[in-house]
Protein backbone atom coordinates (compact mmCIF):
# COMPACT_ATOMS: atom_id res chain seq x y z
CA UNK A 1 0.00 0.00 0.00
CA UNK A 2 1.12 3.47 -0.90
CA UNK A 3 0.75 6.25 1.06
CA UNK A 4 -1.21 8.95 -1.35
CA UNK A 5 -0.16 11.55 1.68
CA UNK A 6 3.25 12.16 2.91
CA UNK A 7 2.56 13.32 6.31
CA UNK A 8 1.01 10.15 7.25
CA UNK A 9 4.09 7.89 7.56
CA UNK A 10 2.70 4.63 8.13
CA UNK A 11 -0.68 3.08 8.41
CA UNK A 12 -1.08 3.35 12.11
CA UNK A 13 -0.47 7.37 11.47
CA UNK A 14 -3.16 7.45 9.14
CA UNK A 15 -5.45 5.32 11.42
CA UNK A 16 -4.87 7.61 14.56
CA UNK A 17 -5.77 10.41 12.61
CA UNK A 18 -9.28 9.04 11.36
CA UNK A 19 -9.88 8.13 14.77
CA UNK A 20 -9.50 12.00 15.59
CA UNK A 21 -11.66 13.04 12.94
CA UNK A 22 -9.41 14.54 10.19
CA UNK A 23 -10.90 14.67 7.09
CA UNK A 24 -7.43 15.19 4.82
CA UNK A 25 -6.77 11.80 6.55
CA UNK A 26 -9.78 9.70 5.81
CA UNK A 27 -9.41 11.30 2.43
CA UNK A 28 -5.84 9.69 2.43
CA UNK A 29 -7.32 6.35 3.73
CA UNK A 30 -10.42 6.34 1.11
CA UNK A 31 -7.95 7.21 -1.47
CA UNK A 32 -5.65 4.29 -0.41
CA UNK A 33 -8.23 1.09 -0.07
CA UNK A 34 -10.56 2.71 -2.97
CA UNK A 35 -9.37 0.38 -6.10
CA UNK A 36 -8.58 -2.51 -3.60
CA UNK A 37 -11.85 -2.82 -2.59
CA UNK A 38 -14.45 -1.57 -5.16
CA UNK A 39 -13.97 -4.58 -6.41
CA UNK A 40 -16.26 -6.22 -3.53
CA UNK A 41 -19.40 -4.26 -4.45
CA UNK A 42 -18.83 -4.34 -8.42
CA UNK A 43 -18.76 -8.28 -8.50
CA UNK A 44 -22.40 -8.26 -6.62
CA UNK A 45 -24.06 -5.16 -8.13
CA UNK A 46 -25.13 -4.91 -11.43
CA UNK A 47 -23.41 -1.33 -12.26
CA UNK A 48 -20.07 1.23 -10.96
CA UNK A 49 -22.35 3.62 -9.51
CA UNK A 50 -24.27 1.36 -7.18
CA UNK A 51 -21.39 0.36 -6.36
CA UNK A 52 -19.64 3.42 -5.21
CA UNK A 53 -22.69 3.88 -3.26
CA UNK A 54 -21.98 0.58 -1.59
CA UNK A 55 -18.67 1.24 -1.09
CA UNK A 56 -19.19 4.53 0.38
CA UNK A 57 -21.41 3.10 3.10
CA UNK A 58 -18.96 0.62 3.71
CA UNK A 59 -16.49 3.09 4.30
CA UNK A 60 -18.79 4.84 6.58
CA UNK A 61 -19.18 1.73 8.48
CA UNK A 62 -14.91 1.58 8.28
CA UNK A 63 -14.64 4.76 10.15
CA UNK A 64 -17.31 4.00 12.57
CA UNK A 65 -16.12 1.17 13.60
CA UNK A 66 -11.95 2.22 13.48
CA UNK A 67 -12.43 2.66 17.31
CA UNK A 68 -12.86 -1.70 17.85
CA UNK A 69 -9.78 -2.31 14.88
CA UNK A 70 -7.58 -4.11 17.78
CA UNK A 71 -4.30 -4.45 15.28
CA UNK A 72 -5.32 -8.27 14.85
CA UNK A 73 -4.95 -9.40 10.75
CA UNK A 74 -4.31 -7.25 8.41
CA UNK A 75 -6.27 -3.60 8.15
CA UNK A 76 -6.74 -4.36 4.55
CA UNK A 77 -8.63 -8.11 5.14
CA UNK A 78 -10.74 -6.13 8.22
CA UNK A 79 -11.88 -3.33 5.69
CA UNK A 80 -12.42 -5.94 2.97
CA UNK A 81 -14.43 -8.14 5.92
CA UNK A 82 -16.92 -5.00 6.11
CA UNK A 83 -17.22 -4.21 2.35
CA UNK A 84 -18.56 -7.63 2.17
CA UNK A 85 -20.85 -7.41 4.70
CA UNK A 86 -22.76 -4.23 3.93
CA UNK A 87 -22.84 -5.61 0.71
CA UNK A 88 -24.46 -8.73 1.36
CA UNK A 89 -26.73 -6.90 3.81
CA UNK A 90 -27.54 -4.60 0.53
CA UNK A 91 -28.17 -7.79 -1.36
CA UNK A 92 -30.59 -9.41 1.22
CA UNK A 93 -32.50 -6.07 1.41
CA UNK A 94 -32.41 -6.09 -2.27
CA UNK A 95 -32.84 -9.68 -2.82
CA UNK A 96 -36.88 -9.52 -1.08
CA UNK A 97 -37.79 -6.88 -3.36
CA UNK A 98 -36.11 -8.37 -6.68
CA UNK A 99 -37.62 -11.54 -6.58
CA UNK A 100 -41.35 -10.44 -5.74
CA UNK A 101 -41.31 -8.65 -9.15
CA UNK A 102 -38.62 -10.97 -11.44
CA UNK A 103 -35.85 -13.76 -12.11
CA UNK A 104 -36.17 -13.48 -15.92
CA UNK A 105 -33.02 -15.30 -16.83
CA UNK A 106 -31.43 -13.73 -20.53
CA UNK A 107 -30.75 -16.09 -23.14
CA UNK A 108 -27.42 -15.42 -23.31
CA UNK A 109 -24.94 -12.53 -22.36
CA UNK A 110 -22.66 -10.39 -24.65
CA UNK A 111 -20.12 -12.24 -25.79
CA UNK A 112 -16.39 -10.80 -25.18
CA UNK A 113 -13.26 -11.51 -27.27
CA UNK A 114 -9.89 -10.50 -26.94
CA UNK A 115 -7.35 -9.75 -29.99
CA UNK A 116 -4.87 -10.55 -27.52
CA UNK A 117 -5.49 -13.41 -26.40
CA UNK A 118 -5.82 -11.76 -22.21
CA UNK A 119 -9.57 -10.76 -20.95
CA UNK A 120 -8.90 -7.33 -18.79
CA UNK A 121 -10.49 -7.40 -15.58
CA UNK A 122 -12.88 -4.76 -16.51
CA UNK A 123 -14.21 -7.15 -19.23
CA UNK A 124 -14.63 -9.64 -16.70
CA UNK A 125 -16.43 -7.42 -14.24
CA UNK A 126 -18.13 -6.44 -17.37
CA UNK A 127 -19.47 -9.95 -18.23
CA UNK A 128 -20.29 -10.75 -14.50
CA UNK A 129 -21.95 -7.37 -13.72
CA UNK A 130 -24.36 -8.58 -17.06
CA UNK A 131 -25.45 -11.73 -14.99
CA UNK A 132 -29.24 -11.32 -13.60
CA UNK A 133 -28.76 -10.34 -9.68
CA UNK A 134 -29.83 -13.47 -8.24
CA UNK A 135 -27.08 -15.64 -10.89
CA UNK A 136 -24.93 -12.97 -10.38
CA UNK A 137 -24.71 -13.33 -6.65
CA UNK A 138 -24.47 -17.28 -6.27
CA UNK A 139 -21.65 -17.21 -8.82
CA UNK A 140 -19.58 -14.76 -7.23
CA UNK A 141 -20.02 -16.13 -3.63
CA UNK A 142 -19.34 -19.51 -5.16
CA UNK A 143 -16.73 -18.73 -7.52
CA UNK A 144 -14.57 -15.93 -6.26
CA UNK A 145 -15.30 -15.79 -2.40
CA UNK A 146 -15.24 -19.53 -2.41
CA UNK A 147 -18.13 -20.23 -0.07
CA UNK A 148 -20.14 -23.45 -0.32
CA UNK A 149 -23.80 -23.61 -0.90
CA UNK A 150 -24.95 -24.76 2.44
CA UNK A 151 -23.10 -21.40 3.26
CA UNK A 152 -24.72 -19.36 0.51
CA UNK A 153 -28.18 -21.29 1.02
CA UNK A 154 -27.95 -19.62 4.83
CA UNK A 155 -26.31 -16.49 3.36
CA UNK A 156 -29.36 -15.22 1.15
CA UNK A 157 -31.95 -17.32 2.37
CA UNK A 158 -32.13 -19.87 -0.61
CA UNK A 159 -32.21 -23.69 -0.72
CA UNK A 160 -28.62 -25.57 -1.43
CA UNK A 161 -30.26 -26.81 -4.43
CA UNK A 162 -31.93 -23.57 -5.75
CA UNK A 163 -27.89 -22.02 -5.15
CA UNK A 164 -26.47 -24.81 -7.32
CA UNK A 165 -28.94 -24.30 -9.76
CA UNK A 166 -28.19 -21.13 -9.95
CA UNK A 167 -24.06 -21.53 -9.85
CA UNK A 168 -25.42 -24.19 -13.42
CA UNK A 169 -27.27 -21.55 -14.89
CA UNK A 170 -24.63 -18.56 -13.85
CA UNK A 171 -21.69 -20.49 -15.14
CA UNK A 172 -23.16 -21.43 -18.87
CA UNK A 173 -24.33 -17.45 -19.08
CA UNK A 174 -20.77 -16.87 -18.47
CA UNK A 175 -18.46 -19.14 -19.98
CA UNK A 176 -20.89 -18.37 -23.12
CA UNK A 177 -19.83 -14.74 -22.85
CA UNK A 178 -16.50 -15.43 -22.37
CA UNK A 179 -16.30 -18.02 -25.22
CA UNK A 180 -13.26 -16.35 -26.94
CA UNK A 181 -9.73 -16.19 -28.03
CA UNK A 182 -9.00 -16.32 -24.16
CA UNK A 183 -10.93 -19.07 -23.38
CA UNK A 184 -9.91 -21.34 -26.12
CA UNK A 185 -6.15 -20.48 -25.88
CA UNK A 186 -6.36 -20.83 -22.30
CA UNK A 187 -7.71 -24.77 -23.38
CA UNK A 188 -5.03 -25.40 -25.75
CA UNK A 189 -2.30 -23.91 -23.46
CA UNK B 1 -19.57 -33.30 -7.56
CA UNK B 2 -17.96 -32.46 -10.59
CA UNK B 3 -19.90 -30.19 -12.24
CA UNK B 4 -19.78 -27.77 -8.94
CA UNK B 5 -15.91 -28.48 -8.82
CA UNK B 6 -14.04 -25.48 -10.07
CA UNK B 7 -13.52 -25.05 -13.81
CA UNK B 8 -9.96 -23.62 -15.09
CA UNK B 9 -11.62 -20.38 -16.65
CA UNK B 10 -13.63 -20.21 -13.04
CA UNK B 11 -9.61 -19.99 -11.10
CA UNK B 12 -8.83 -17.52 -13.99
CA UNK B 13 -11.49 -15.31 -13.54
CA UNK B 14 -11.08 -15.58 -9.95
CA UNK B 15 -7.71 -14.91 -10.00
CA UNK B 16 -8.44 -11.56 -12.17
CA UNK B 17 -11.18 -10.42 -10.14
CA UNK B 18 -9.37 -10.73 -6.49
CA UNK B 19 -5.70 -9.12 -7.91
CA UNK B 20 -7.59 -6.39 -9.79
CA UNK B 21 -7.15 -2.57 -8.43
CA UNK B 22 -9.69 -0.01 -10.09
CA UNK B 23 -8.31 3.66 -10.45
CA UNK B 24 -9.57 5.98 -7.77
CA UNK B 25 -11.94 8.20 -8.97
CA UNK B 26 -11.83 11.81 -7.17
CA UNK B 27 -15.82 12.11 -7.55
CA UNK B 28 -16.77 9.22 -5.48
CA UNK B 29 -14.77 11.07 -2.84
CA UNK B 30 -17.37 14.38 -3.02
CA UNK B 31 -20.01 11.57 -2.05
CA UNK B 32 -17.93 9.95 0.77
CA UNK B 33 -17.71 13.22 1.92
CA UNK B 34 -21.15 14.18 2.18
CA UNK B 35 -22.04 11.04 4.10
CA UNK B 36 -19.20 11.81 6.80
CA UNK B 37 -21.16 15.18 6.95
CA UNK B 38 -24.42 13.82 7.70
CA UNK B 39 -23.12 11.25 9.76
CA UNK B 40 -21.41 13.40 11.80
CA UNK B 41 -19.47 10.59 13.73
CA UNK B 42 -18.12 11.24 17.66
CA UNK B 43 -14.32 11.31 16.87
CA UNK B 44 -11.95 10.63 19.76
CA UNK B 45 -10.46 13.43 21.59
CA UNK B 46 -6.78 13.44 20.88
CA UNK B 47 -5.15 11.18 23.85
CA UNK B 48 -2.57 13.10 26.06
CA UNK B 49 -0.23 12.18 28.19
CA UNK B 50 -0.46 10.59 32.19
CA UNK B 51 0.93 13.98 33.92
CA UNK B 52 -1.88 15.77 31.81
CA UNK B 53 -4.36 14.06 32.94
CA UNK B 54 -3.06 14.01 36.49
CA UNK B 55 -3.14 17.97 35.72
CA UNK B 56 -7.07 18.20 34.56
CA UNK B 57 -7.76 16.55 38.16
CA UNK B 58 -5.12 17.96 40.24
CA UNK B 59 -5.63 21.42 39.80
CA UNK B 60 -9.23 21.82 40.42
CA UNK B 61 -8.82 19.80 43.92
CA UNK B 62 -5.54 22.56 44.98
CA UNK B 63 -7.99 25.11 43.73
CA UNK B 64 -10.69 23.82 46.29
CA UNK B 65 -8.19 23.51 49.09
CA UNK B 66 -6.77 26.54 49.07
CA UNK B 67 -9.87 28.81 48.71
CA UNK B 68 -11.40 26.05 51.76
CA UNK B 69 -8.03 27.05 54.16
CA UNK B 70 -7.97 30.75 53.14
CA UNK B 71 -12.22 30.94 54.25
CA UNK B 72 -11.78 28.53 57.51
CA UNK B 73 -8.74 31.31 58.49
CA UNK B 74 -10.50 34.38 57.72
CA UNK B 75 -13.55 33.88 58.89
CA UNK B 76 -15.46 36.48 61.81
CA UNK B 77 -15.19 34.79 65.14
CA UNK B 78 -18.76 34.02 66.73
CA UNK B 79 -20.17 36.96 68.74
CA UNK B 80 -19.50 36.47 72.44
CA UNK B 81 -22.58 35.78 74.15
CA UNK B 82 -20.27 37.54 77.45
CA UNK B 83 -23.33 39.78 79.58
CA UNK B 84 -26.15 38.57 77.90
CA UNK B 85 -26.35 35.47 80.35
CA UNK B 86 -26.86 35.91 83.59
CA UNK B 87 -23.42 34.96 86.02
CA UNK B 88 -23.44 33.44 89.06
CA UNK B 89 -21.86 35.27 91.97
CA UNK B 90 -19.19 33.92 94.20
CA UNK B 91 -20.65 33.18 97.19
CA UNK B 92 -19.37 35.17 100.59
CA UNK B 93 -18.96 33.56 104.12
CA UNK B 94 -22.29 32.87 104.59
CA UNK B 95 -23.53 31.84 101.93
CA UNK B 96 -20.45 29.64 101.27
CA UNK B 97 -21.03 27.75 104.87
CA UNK B 98 -24.46 27.25 103.77
CA UNK B 99 -23.64 25.56 100.21
CA UNK B 100 -21.14 23.52 102.79
CA UNK B 101 -23.92 21.82 105.05
CA UNK B 102 -26.00 21.54 101.88
CA UNK B 103 -23.71 19.08 100.39
CA UNK B 104 -22.93 17.60 103.71
CA UNK B 105 -26.69 16.42 104.06
CA UNK B 106 -28.42 14.44 101.90
CA UNK B 107 -32.16 15.63 101.98
CA UNK B 108 -30.71 19.27 101.06
CA UNK B 109 -28.37 18.05 98.08
CA UNK B 110 -31.82 16.95 96.16
CA UNK B 111 -33.57 20.18 96.84
CA UNK B 112 -33.34 22.45 93.67
CA UNK B 113 -30.39 25.01 94.38
CA UNK B 114 -31.29 28.89 94.38
CA UNK B 115 -28.96 30.77 91.73
CA UNK B 116 -28.62 34.15 93.00
CA UNK B 117 -28.70 36.37 89.42
CA UNK B 118 -26.70 39.59 89.66
CA UNK B 119 -27.87 41.19 86.66
CA UNK B 120 -30.54 40.89 84.33
CA UNK B 121 -29.71 42.98 81.04
CA UNK B 122 -32.42 45.09 80.44
CA UNK B 123 -35.37 44.77 78.27
CA UNK B 124 -35.60 47.07 75.00
CA UNK B 125 -37.48 50.30 76.16
CA UNK B 126 -39.35 50.85 72.83
CA UNK B 127 -42.71 52.57 73.95
CA UNK B 128 -46.03 50.12 72.49
CA UNK B 129 -48.37 52.61 70.42
CA UNK B 130 -51.89 51.08 70.68
CA UNK B 131 -53.03 53.82 68.97
CA UNK B 132 -52.74 55.66 65.48
CA UNK B 133 -49.98 57.89 65.15
CA UNK B 134 -51.32 61.94 65.84
CA UNK B 135 -54.38 60.21 68.38
CA UNK B 136 -54.30 60.44 71.69
CA UNK B 137 -57.86 60.36 72.82
CA UNK B 138 -58.93 56.98 73.47
CA UNK B 139 -62.43 56.72 71.39
CA UNK B 140 -66.10 56.03 72.75
CA UNK B 141 -66.71 52.13 73.00
CA UNK B 142 -69.93 51.36 71.13
CA UNK B 143 -72.99 50.22 73.03
CA UNK B 144 -72.92 46.48 73.16
CA UNK B 145 -75.55 45.02 70.36
CA UNK B 146 -78.82 43.60 72.43
CA UNK B 147 -79.25 40.03 70.70
CA UNK B 148 -83.06 39.54 69.20
CA UNK B 149 -85.40 37.74 71.65
CA UNK B 150 -85.87 33.99 70.69
CA UNK B 151 -88.99 32.77 69.34
CA UNK B 152 -90.16 30.02 70.68
CA UNK B 153 -91.94 27.51 68.48
CA UNK B 154 -95.30 26.74 69.16
CA UNK B 155 -96.86 22.80 69.87
CA UNK B 156 -97.87 21.14 66.79
CA UNK B 157 -102.15 20.95 66.58
CA UNK B 158 -102.97 16.86 66.97
CA UNK B 159 -104.75 15.61 63.99
CA UNK B 160 -107.28 13.64 64.64
CA UNK B 161 -108.29 10.38 62.83
CA UNK B 162 -109.37 10.55 59.11
CA UNK B 163 -112.26 9.25 58.91
CA UNK B 164 -113.95 8.31 55.37
CA UNK B 165 -117.62 8.08 53.81
CA UNK B 166 -118.84 4.95 54.44
CA UNK B 167 -121.79 5.53 51.86
CA UNK B 168 -119.75 6.79 49.34
CA UNK B 169 -119.28 4.95 46.05
CA UNK B 170 -117.95 5.65 42.93
CA UNK B 171 -120.55 5.31 40.00
CA UNK B 172 -118.60 3.84 36.91
CA UNK B 173 -120.52 3.14 34.26
CA UNK B 174 -120.21 -0.07 32.67
CA UNK B 175 -118.40 -0.39 29.59
CA UNK B 176 -120.38 -2.08 27.26
CA UNK B 177 -121.14 0.63 24.38
CA UNK B 178 -118.26 -0.59 21.72
CA UNK B 179 -115.89 2.21 21.62
CA UNK B 180 -116.21 4.25 18.88
CA UNK B 181 -113.01 5.81 17.46
CA UNK B 182 -114.05 7.68 14.37
CA UNK B 183 -113.54 11.56 13.44
CA UNK B 184 -116.92 12.25 14.69
CA UNK B 185 -117.46 10.90 18.01
CA UNK B 186 -113.46 11.97 19.19
CA UNK B 187 -114.21 15.49 17.60
CA UNK B 188 -117.68 16.74 17.73
CA UNK B 189 -117.73 19.63 17.95
CA UNK B 190 -114.99 20.22 15.34
CA UNK B 191 -116.97 18.30 13.04
CA UNK B 192 -119.95 20.50 14.21
CA UNK B 193 -118.55 23.38 13.14
CA UNK B 194 -116.60 22.35 9.82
Amino acid sequence: MTMPNDHYKTEKALREACLRGERRAQQALYQCFYGKLLGIPMRYTGDKEAANALLNQAFLQIFKSLPDYREQGSFAGWMSTITFRVTMDYLRMEQRHRERYSLDIPENVQAISNIEGQLEAEDIFHCIQQLPDHLRTVFSLYVIDGYKHQEIAAMIGITEDTSKWRLRKARQLLQAALKSDYLDNDQTA
Amino acid sequence: MKEEAQQPWEAAVRRVVETHEFEYDPAAWAGMEQLLEEAALPYAKPTSSWWAQAWKWLIPTIVVLVVGTLWLTNQQPAPSLQGSLPIFAEPDGVEREKQEAEQESPILQARPRSRKVTSVPPLPTKPIRLLPEGQTKIPELLPYRQTPATLIPLDARPVGPIRYDEKLELNIPAIDIKRKRNRKTLFPDVIKNY
